[in-house]
């Protein structure tokens, strides 16, 4: 049971960290993307849609590398 | 308004207590049973219990009708999501659906918060999400393409998570716990309403469900529940504080999503744990099945059932917190 708890707290320390990138990167989009000025409507439109998504899939794509990373680091190898 | 809550929350409590074990009877005797997998005896529970669930949800919301008409708007269209969810659940449960066909029908559980928009924009509108410390996200255009994913989102990723004994009425409560505290924090009174609504009638279904259960919510149970809790979200305007409470859903679902490259039914691709005869749940380690949240806490040591049960609930609390500290934190 030990290594299962250290796991849950393990993937709850994830789940906190996800947390925080996702306030910081809403944060970030509203003050500095969002308010990026280009004159064409299109550009624009293209410029803060693109680079938020950009950004949330950088993200996305993070979580699911540190997950690949800790089950083939900490889960597979465990006893049996 | 405390009485008021205390008769809808008794009564949506004991209809989901009673019609579980009503629910219960009759599907064991038309055979409509699913096999406990988990348990070395393989014993056959009676499936699609989880109706009771909206069958309490749906008396309490018709009596909240009478006692919060300022509500009644709301109130229909959150019944209406949930009951339109259970059929989509139900047609699932007796008919398999592939997951991508799931998945797109309960984006149609979208449709009546939508026509409450169309149809009566003085009583509601979307808004643009309320996120910490900055307030209203300047985010238009794009959060109302994203608004089907407010009600479809939740429903699949409590139904992907509702594999254990227990987990779905356990999670979901706990989930209702942190909108209910939430919209008391904000202020939002539909939010109290609906989730006192919904979390009354998950504990009156929980009893049946809980380790060695008695009885499986099916699709039907488990989606509505789901769009229910993203209704509530969007009618309360709680869309970041629901997000943050489904954390281990959404892991999960994720998880699932990723790695199987797309929405599959769990029939359509490898199991990612296996049974071993005491009952204890291990890594399958199979290179081609999803890594899910069950597979990362059982390992390859393995665990029991109720064990597992314990860590999710250890990363639902967690998301509770989270949950509340994100309450905490929007801007009144």
């Amino acid at each position: 049971m030990k290594g299962q708890i250290v796991r849950t707290l393990h993937l709850a320390m994830l789940m906190c960290l996800i947390w925080a990138s996702l306030i910081g990167l809403m944060i970030f989009i509203d003050r500095v993307i969002l308010r990026v000025n280009i004159g064409s409507l299109i550009v624009r439109a293209i410029f803060r849609n693109g680079t938020s998504f950009l950004l949330l899939a950088i993200l996305l794509y993070f979580w699911k590398w540190v997950t690949q990373w800790y089950y083939n680091r900490y889960v597979a190898k465990g006893r049996r | 308004m405390f009485l008021s809550v205390l008769i809808v929350s008794s009564v949506s409590f004991l209809v989901a207590f009673i019609t579980t074990r009503l629910l219960a009877s009759f599907m064991k005797s038309i055979r409509h049973v699913g096999i406990d997998v988990h348990k070395p005896e393989k014993p056959e529970i009676p499936t699609s219990c989880g109706t009771a669930i909206v069958v309490g949800v749906v008396v309490g919301s018709i009596i909240a009708l009478h006692l919060f008409p300022d509500y009644k708007y709301h109130i229909i269209a959150f019944m209406l999501t949930v009951i339109l969810t259970l059929l989509i659940g139900l047609v699932d449960d007796f008919i398999v659906l592939k997951g991508l066909v799931k998945a797109g029908l309960s984006f149609l559980s979208f449709i009546p918060i939508a026509s409450l928009v169309l149809l009566k924009p003085e009583v509601f509108t979307f808004g643009r999400p309320e996120v910490p410390i900055i307030g209203r996200l300047r985010l238009t255009i794009t959060y109302w393409l994203l608004l089907p994913l407010i009600i479809a989102g939740p429903a699949n990723a409590v139904n992907m998570l509702d594999v254990l004994n227990g987990v779905m009425p356990l999670t979901t409560a706990m989930v209702t716990l942190s909108l209910l505290i939430s919209s008391l924090i904000l202020g939002r009174k539909i939010g109290i309403i609906l989730s006192i609504i919904l979390l009354l009638a998950i504990l009156g279904y929980l009893p049946y469900n809980i380790y060695p259960a008695k009885v499986f919510s099916g699709d039907s149970g488990s989606l509505s529940v789901g769009a229910a809790i993203g209704a509530i979200a969007l009618l309360a305007k709680l869309e970041i504080v629901a997000l943050v409470a489904l954390f281990p859903h959404i892991m999960n679902a994720f998880y699932v999503i990723a790695f199987v490259k797309g929405l599959k039914e769990h029939r359509e691709f490898p199991r990612p744990t296996r049974v071993k005869e005491d009952g204890t749940i291990v890594d399958s380690r199979n290179p081609k099945a999803p890594i899910t949240l069950v597979r990362l806490i059982a390992g390859a040591e393995g665990a029991k059932e109720p064990d597992i049960v314990k860590c999710i609930l250890i990363l639902q609390v967690v998301a509770f917190i989270l949950a509340i500290l994100t309450a905490l934190l929007i801007p009144r």
